[in-house]
């Protein structure tokens, strides 16, 4: 008859430490988010309001001066469509680069050979950028391999050092981050089930036009997803530009670095970090469309 | 004129893996022909290399008289179902259909039209603008079935393509299946693991065991005339018993089988002293509770003495599991439950001797 009455310790159980375990466990990802992301994220914002005083120092204020600067100055804007283009073709240069490599590895029958390649590309992210930036510097030097091989080829007329240059920030930057590439394309293109292909090719189609009507469109997700990683990894790019360029050939992150180190003027440089940021959000969001695009397509 | 033919097929891998050894077939114009046999018994693998995504190590394969040993998928004119299905998921049912003939280059109306037909075909005409996900397991089969044949292959190749679906639609679709094969008068090579979709849709049938051949024959001689043990137990269920030709008189042989003795009519291939299997379908012993005779010698059938172990109701009919009272176990079948027996029940089996088979081991 009182079977129906909750023991002392079910009641704990129940009603008193359950409910706060609960929401102990939910709020765990909520803190982390909001203690790691969000409030550096709106300190940066507000910190981009504020006055600079020369010396490295700022007050608190609430200003769009910093805005207006950036948006009215030359330099700075001329930076951030130079990043963009220098992301724009690191990433296209991975893709097309990355994309048969991963569809190779891809394709091998022989699950030892897949590890032994991917291994192998994942092993140069073992080094940090600082030290392939330099392997790349001395490899593009005047008396070193590349350029002697392309004099001696007769692409280059004579050694000539090819660093600092557009094209050698480019190739450093290519080959730092085509394993980011490849290893998202590759999981992409594993996905695509091997009888989907050979049902193409049952029908009639050869090789080409299965890739064409069949691997690619599968992958779409793939390669958009790689793209928006590659890009927005390059638009962040300061160790390279330095080792292997000039001030020409600087990306805005090298700016910031320089508005904070050097110049002192850290609300600026935490401007032009938001309007990078912003960038980074409008494209991610471009990303996101198209990847939703196909989502809605397929179902 | 559709001729499949295979002469002496043999697949090696690397590591010396036989799959497939040296085997040989020929598939009529419009033959129904089923590779049945045990998971990695190399019929996959046979069929891969009819449709070109295997190359023999030896022997020849050709389709319509040519040699297509070399000559990739895409240009075998085959259409071929997957046990997947494999329907392109990008891509609407009509585009699925129309692919075959998309990647020929033909025109825009006569695919619409083909897909039409198509569609009609396999009973479902009003998917036509759906994605495959949204799409029935039986659906998605239907529509493979109608791409795999809308640009009019040589040869169709049907690989497990029922393994999917569950056993009611796998009933229905072995039905329809054969429905639009006989339509098209297509000539069909379909790749199975169940017997029962072996016997039930094909022409012909082609056992396979360990990457060879076991026999090939009609439906219902080699389910009455299996050529080998293998065939027997794998081809509807056999009671085997092992053992050795102790006489032969007036064409009855008798086989000592342990403590069993059996009695059987097959004394065509078989001599005195041979080692033989006898072989008999659950449905040929006739079961009684009440003991006659207690040796059947008399009049030529063998005659068990058991217990019943396990009984159990299939809906059409009753299966006993009998261990008999020289330490077998037998399995035997009636359509109705005459016999009314329960489990740990005295009973006996009578098995006359035109229904034993001895085959050679």
């Amino acid at each position: 008859m009182s079977t129906e009455e909750p023991t002392l310790g079910e009641s704990i159980i129940e009603n008193d430490i359950w409910p706060r375990t609960k929401y102990l466990i939910v709020s765990y990802p909520a803190a982390v988010l909001a203690l790691f992301f969000v409030l550096p994220l709106l300190l940066l914002v507000v910190v981009s309001t504020f006055e600079n005083i020369e010396g490295g120092f700022f007050q608190p204020a609430f200003t769009f001066e910093n805005y207006v600067r950036f948006f009215g100055s030359d330099l700075f804007q001329g930076r951030m469509i130079y990043t963009l283009r220098v992301a724009g073709l690191t990433t296209a240069s991975c893709l097309v680069i990355g994309y048969p490599l991963a569809y190779y590895i891809a394709s091998l029958d022989s699950e030892l050979w897949r590890r032994v390649y991917l291994s192998i590309i994942i092993s140069s992210l073992f080094l940090t950028f600082i030290i392939r930036a330099f392997a790349w510097q001395v490899l593009l030097s005047s008396d070193s391999i590349v350029p002697t091989v392309a004099s001696s080829l007769g692409i280059l007329e004579e050694p000539v050092a090819l660093v600092p240059s557009y094209m050698a920030l480019v190739v450093g930057m290519v080959y730092v981050f085509l394993p980011f590439m490849v290893l998202t394309l590759y999981t992409s293109i594993r996905e695509v089930d091997d009888s989907l292909q050979e049902a193409s090719r049952s029908l009639g189609a050869r090789p080409l036009t299965t890739f064409r009507n069949v691997t690619l469109p599968l992958t779409k997700g793939g390669i958009v997803s790689g793209s928006m990683l590659v890009f927005v990894l390059s638009l962040g790019v300061y160790v390279l530009p330095r080792i292997l360029g000039n001030p020409p050939q600087w990306t805005l992150a090298v700016l910031i670095g320089n508005q904070v180190g050097v110049e002192g003027n850290i609300p600026y440089g935490a401007t032009i970090s938001i309007v990078l940021l912003l960038v980074v959000g409008a494209i991610l969001a471009v990303g996101w469309y198209l990847l939703g695009g196909e989502r809605r397509a397929s179902i | 004129m559709s001729r499949v033919v295979l002469e002496g097929i043999t697949k090696r891998y690397p590591g010396d893996v036989e799959a497939v050894s040296g085997v040989s077939l020929v598939v009529d114009d419009g033959e129904f022909v089923t590779l049945v046999g045990p998971s990695g018994c190399g019929k996959t693998t046979t069929l891969r290399t009819i449709a070109g995504f295997e190359q023999p190590t030896e022997g020849f394969v050709g389709i319509n008289n040519n040699r297509v040993n070399t000559v990739p998928p895409d240009k075998r004119d085959i259409g071929m179902v997957f046990q997947d299905f494999a329907l392109f998921p990008h891509k609407t049912v009509a585009q699925n259909i129309g692919y075959g003939l998309q990647v020929r280059g033909y025109d825009s109306d006569r695919i619409d039209d083909r897909v039409n037909e198509m569609l009609e075909l396999v009973e479902l005409p009003k998917t036509r603008d759906r994605m495959p996900d949204q799409l029935s397991g039986g659906q998605q089969q239907r529509i493979a079935l109608a791409r795999a044949v809308a640009p009019e292959p040589d040869v169709l190749l049907l690989d497990e393509p029922l393994a999917s679906l569950d056993k009611k639609l796998r009933e229905t679709m072995q039905v329809e299946l054969r429905r639009i094969q006989r339509k098209l008068d297509i000539t069909t090579i379909l790749v199975t693991h169940n017997q029962k979709e072996a016997l039930t849709m094909s022409d012909r049938i082609v056992v396979m065991n360990d990457g060879d051949f076991e026999q090939i024959g009609a439906p219902e001689d080699v389910y009455s005339n299996p050529a080998t043990p293998f065939v027997a137990n794998f081809v509807g269920t056999a009671n085997i018993f092992s053992g050795t030709v102790s006489a032969i008189e007036d064409g009855l042989a008798t086989v000592d089988c342990g403590q069993a003795v059996m009695k059987s009519g097959d004394t065509e291939d078989v001599a005195l002293g041979d080692s033989v299997s006898a072989v008999f379908r659950p449905e040929h012993l006739s079961v009684d509770t009440r003991k006659t005779a207690a040796d059947g010698s008399g009049d030529g059938s063998t005659v068990f003495d058991g217990t019943v172990a396990v009984k159990r109701y299939t809906g059409d009919q009753i299966e006993y599991h009998v261990n008999t009272g020289t330490g077998d176990s037998v399995i035997a079948v009636e359509r109705v439950d005459e016999t009314n027996a329960g489990e740990d029940d005295d009973i006996q089996l009578r098995l006359s001797a035109t229904d034993c088979l001895l085959l050679a081991q």
